[in-house]
């Protein structure tokens, strides 16, 4: 009887710890479609003024989703992470450098992000529309597409909105 | 009275509120390495060493890929704000004043007075050089190129910012057209190098070289022992003290000290005075100055500065 008590008590310890983890990564992607970051993107060289072309993927249930997931991935590339894979021509900076700014202004990048929110100025499809796409499970597709980012725009409306310096502010 | 006080009180608040610390110039310049390799260069003879530096003028006046680079950098940068000097109307311009130095004179047939210091000071200068270097490289029928780009601090020496790398090989692509699109491909991770550059500058101050020298006609050199605030001391270490005590968090480095020279290294002087004044080193170094011309030193000196990031105190004379 002891021995059955102690087997429901770690039962339900474990299933106490995989609820928890499981909230965790629920609540990661509540959060923002574009805190994940596991997104790849490389380099296809530089645009015209201001802009680059990168080929970016994206994750979704259906393979529409997955391509806005990846203007997102795109965006978010640009502002956070810089482009260091693939051809040459893109910044390998990324435009936002302070450490933490992505959660100091995370009400303004939350509605930047939003499904059909204004980081769909800043990245349009640089070919004829095709993409590359493949089922990776029965629920869940990754798209990949050519984008070009109009990076100039992006970092002239960050440092509108005071969320990144102007070049030689304060002289 | 009270009114006065007032509107003094009130112009103080204005000037604080508005003041901006002194820009820095940036030029774009060809590297040493550039005019040597494409030939734009001049020697001259000092004192028995010939001598070659990059001739700037004739570079520009041959390289029509330079001239467009120069331009198309200049040109972004103004978009973000921050225009720069251009060598063609900088080394023009130093010409024409040159021409106007030597011709101009009073009514009573007076000339202008330049010293050779003046002369050898009325030279194309910034405070951050941006030094462009490029390679066209050549691979079988394929063509790609190697551009860097270097922001360098004209007087601390040190790169500030820099972007380098080399374009996908192309079959057909032009020169200029290699060249736009290297320019375009690394300017904002230069800008983003630089702009980390001026918010250090705004959190550490500026970087400057400062030099205490001694003229040969002072009565004393920089290890005559005073007696200043119950302590003797060297005249030497009474700047060092100084110095530290005028700079963003006592950050400089002695770099020589000995009875003629000192020279302070990586000091950091605020971008702002006590009254919220745009400072530079003139300006900051003006309060030594004061404090030796007083007892118990009773000194005369003279401020020499090299344009934004050195300044010299020369003792003895003016």
């Amino acid at each position: 009887m002891k021995s059955g008590l102690n087997f429901i008590a770690i039962g339900l310890f474990l299933f106490a710890i995989t609820a928890c983890k499981t909230s965790k990564v629920n609540k990661d992607a509540v959060m923002a479609g574009y805190v994940s970051g596991n997104y790849e993107i490389e380099c296809m060289g530089t645009g015209m003024d201001g802009t680059q072309l990168v080929k970016v993927w994206g994750f979704g249930t259906d393979p529409e989703k997955a391509a806005y997931q990846a203007r997102k991935n795109a965006v978010h590339a640009v502002l956070f992470k810089g482009i260091n894979a693939g051809k040459p021509g893109c910044m390998t900076r990324p435009l936002v450098t302070q450490p933490g700014a992505e959660e100091l202004h995370r009400e303004f990048f939350n509605t930047f992000f939003t499904d059909g929110g204004r980081y769909l100025s800043f990245v349009s499809m640089a070919n004829d529309g095709t993409v590359d796409r493949i089922k990776m499970t029965s629920k869940e597709y990754k798209v990949g597409s050519v984008m070009s980012i109009r990076h100039a725009a992006l970092r002239q409306e960050l440092e509108a909105a005071g969320i990144i310096k102007k070049l030689g502010q304060g002289f | 009275m009270k009114k006065q006080i007032f509107i003094l009180l009130l112009m103080t608040a204005w000037t604080s509120l508005f003041a901006q610390a002194k820009k820095p110039t940036l030029m774009v310049v060809p590297s040493d390495n550039w005019c040597i390799k494409n030939g734009y260069t001049a020697t001259f003879d000092e004192m028995g060493t010939l001598k070659t530096i990059p001739d700037y003028k004739l570079a520009l006046q041959n390289e029509t890929d330079l001239l467009m680079t120069i331009g198309k950098i200049n040109t972004l940068m103004a978009d973000r704000g921050f225009p720069l000097v251009n060598l063609e109307t900088a080394i023009k311009n130093m010409e024409q004043e040159s021409a106007e130095v030597s011709m101009m004179s009073s009514k009573a047939g007076s000339n202008l007075i330049e010293s050779p210091i003046d002369i050898l000071q009325r030279t194309a200068n910034a405070d951050i050089i941006i030094q462009l270097t490029y390679v066209i490289n050549q691979e079988g029928p394929q063509r790609s190129i190697t551009f860097m780009l270097q922001g360098l601090d004209a007087y601390t020496k040190k790169q500030i910012a820099g972007a380098q790398g080399t374009g996908e090989p192309s079959f057909a692509t032009q020169t200029p057209v290699l060249l736009e699109e290297a320019v375009l491909a690394h300017i904002d991770d230069f800008n983003s190098r630089l702009q980390q550059h001026f918010d250090d500058l705004f959190a550490n101050g500026r970087e400057v070289v400062f030099q205490s020298r001694v003229f040969d006609g002072s009565p004393i050199d920089l290890e005559e022992v005073f007696n200043f605030k119950n302590e003797e001391l060297e005249l030497g270490e009474i700047i060092e003290n100084w110095i530290s005590e005028n700079t963003v968090q006592g950050r400089f480095s002695t770099t020589t000290y000995t009875q003629n020279v000192i020279r302070f290294e990586q000091v950091r002087i605020p971008l702002y005075d006590d009254k919220g004044r745009a400072n530079d080193t003139r300006r900051w170094l003006r309060d030594l100055r004061n404090l030796l011309s007083k007892n118990p030193f009773n000194l005369t000196s003279k401020i020499y500065t090299r344009g934004l990031g050195e300044v010299w105190l020369i003792i003895g004379e003016k």
